[in-house]
């Protein structure tokens, strides 16, 4: 993150600024760590002795952007929505009613004079709202291991039934699409420059630039669809089909561009029909089926292609000033303290005498002669 | 001989800062003149990759300190601000640096070239975020004109 190389290049420096942008998006370590010992201790809760889901054995693991890396402040209000599955060792088939899940559940946290407070039964979850940090939603669950490792159903409370999912499955795909992407991309490279392997922090860095653009899209999401949530594509959508047409890209700025432009592509050769977002790890899911109503995929069209529009500016934005107002445009707030970060690291770099003039005039950290110090004087 | 040796330092002469400048900087165009008490540059300066291009002028004159003005685009004060920071208003100039940070044994082109690339680049994160993060030193009076 506070790679000084962001001076070298246009396009180190958009890098830089949107890797800061998603730094600001995204919990931090310490709300992350409060989520984590709140839904342990949740967990333990459940789980105790004494309680009547004890006997299912309960086990609570993070699914979607929270297992994934990928969690985006919301607009408008402080708290993150964090999903955990609340798995019970038991087949669907031993619960009764897929309602009963939810009730367990709900029943067992009304037991506890805080999470009483905090409770709240949702369609699929039951979740617990935290003021100005989050919702912790619960989701209960039943292993399914007839349709696969990891599967579970989840209970529907609007349609009485259980619904397939498969969060795990879902997470180790995307973690898989990182890795493999890579694995292509270093392997051409290893022809070329007979390359070691590959290191295992670069690994994770290549793999935060996939969710880097997730992040963005979302946040592009939220904003775009402000005032017209139900018209929104759903995360899941953005970042299948970010995780789909990701090439292995070091870079965000790339990765963006070349993604946006193949799903440009895909609508067009779907024409007339639409897109099919499947879940790669169930592909009889249609996470896209919302696009059957024809109103809302264009909603879906008309939004990529502004946002391809407003993205060809940025990366083409001669001016700061410019590049700073589209990027605000798409992420909004945290731009302007993503700006003021990246300037602190170059304030620290000057500080630190790391800045250099090289023959051509350019302030570089690489090449050059070292630049006297100074201090900007008067009003 | 080594009584004779003068320990004071001479400063650069205008012919080696211009020198030195056509080293670093060969863009940029030259004028001597006031029978060579004084000189200017004329050039570009893009402070960082995804900044403006700004035409600066250089003003150098024997025993004074190097002046430096945008020339284009023409600096801005954001909303809500009254002036721009680091600035003198007076000659609209750029405020690039204390009394003591420079003498005359530095060369304009690998002090204040790179100096005002800097104060470019907190001017437009200035004008964005309305926060200045280029550090700095205020003086007492606004109207000082010393340095």
């Amino acid at each position: 993150m506070m790679n000084q190389t962001f001076l070298e290049t246009r396009q180190s420096q958009l890098d830089d600024l949107l890797a800061r942008v998603c730094e600001e998006l995204q919990l931090t370590p310490t709300r992350y760590d409060e989520a984590v010992a709140r839904y342990e201790a949740v967990c333990r809760w459940l789980d105790v002795e004494g309680s009547a889901v004890a006997s299912y054995e309960p086990t609570i693991y993070p699914q979607g952007s929270m297992r994934i890396g990928t969690t985006v402040k919301p607009l408008g209000r402080e708290e993150y929505d964090l999903d955990f599955v609340c798995e019970f060792q038991v087949p669907a088939s031993q619960m009764g009613s897929p309602l009963d899940l939810l009730k367990h559940v709900a029943h067992r946290l009304r037991e506890h004079k805080v999470y009483r407070e905090l409770l709240e039964v949702k369609n699929r979850c039951v979740r617990l709202n935290y003021a100005n940090e989050f919702h912790l939603d619960i989701l209960p669950a039943c292993p399914d291991p007839k349709s696969g490792r990891d599967c579970i159903v989840v209970p529907d409370r609007q349609s009485q039934a259980w619904k397939p999912s498969n969060p795990r499955g879902y997470a180790d795909w995307f973690e898989d699409r990182c890795a493999i992407t890579l694995f292509v991309e270093f392997s051409k490279h290893a022809f070329a420059a007979d390359a070691e392997p590959i290191p295992a922090q670069e690994a994770s860095h290549e793999k935060a630039t996939l969710k880097h653009v997730v992040q963005l899209l979302k946040r592009w999401r939220d904003i775009y669809y402000q005032n017209r949530c139900d018209e929104a594509p759903i995360s899941m959508v953005l970042t299948t089909l970010a995780a789909q047409f990701y090439r292995g890209h070091a870079s965000a700025s790339e990765a963006m561009t070349t993604i946006l432009t193949e799903i440009e592509g895909a609508i067009n050769t779907a024409m007339p029909g639409r897109i099919y977002v499947l879940n790669p790890a169930n592909p009889s899911e249609d996470l896209s089926e919302r696009w059957d109503d024809p109103a809302s995929y264009a909603a879906f069209i008309e939004g990529i292609s502004q946002l391809c529009s407003v993205w060809k500016q940025l990366t083409s934005a001669s001016e700061m000033q410019k590049s700073a107002s589209i990027l605000e445009i798409l992420v909004g707030e945290p731009t302007k303290e993503a700006v003021k970060k990246q300037a602190r690291a170059f304030q620290a770099a000057r500080s630190a005498a790391l800045l250099k003039t090289a023959s051509a005039g350019v302030i570089s950290t690489t090449v050059g002669t070292s630049i006297r110090p100074n201090t900007f004087h008067g009003d | 001989m080594a009584t004779r040796f003068n320990p004071k330092p001479r400063g650069l002469t205008l012919v080696e800062q211009m020198f030195r400048m056509s080293t670093l900087r060969p863009e940029f165009r030259v004028t001597l003149h006031q029978r060579q008490r004084s000189v200017t540059w004329v050039g570009k300066i893009r402070p960082a990759p995804m900044s403006n291009e700004y035409t600066v002028q250089v003003e150098l004159t024997i025993g004074l300190r190097p002046k430096v003005k945008v020339l284009n685009p023409e600096l801005k004060v954001r909303d809500g601000a009254t002036c721009l920071p680091h600035y003198y208003p007076e000659d609209k100039s750029l405020c690039l640096h204390q009394a003591h940070e420079w003498n005359s044994l530095f060369s304009v082109a690998d002090c204040i070239v790179p100096w005002t690339a800097f104060w470019l680049y907190f001017y437009e994160v200035w004008f964005f975020t309305g926060s200045w993060e280029g550090g700095g030193t205020h003086p007492v009076k606004p109207e000082h004109q010393a340095a």
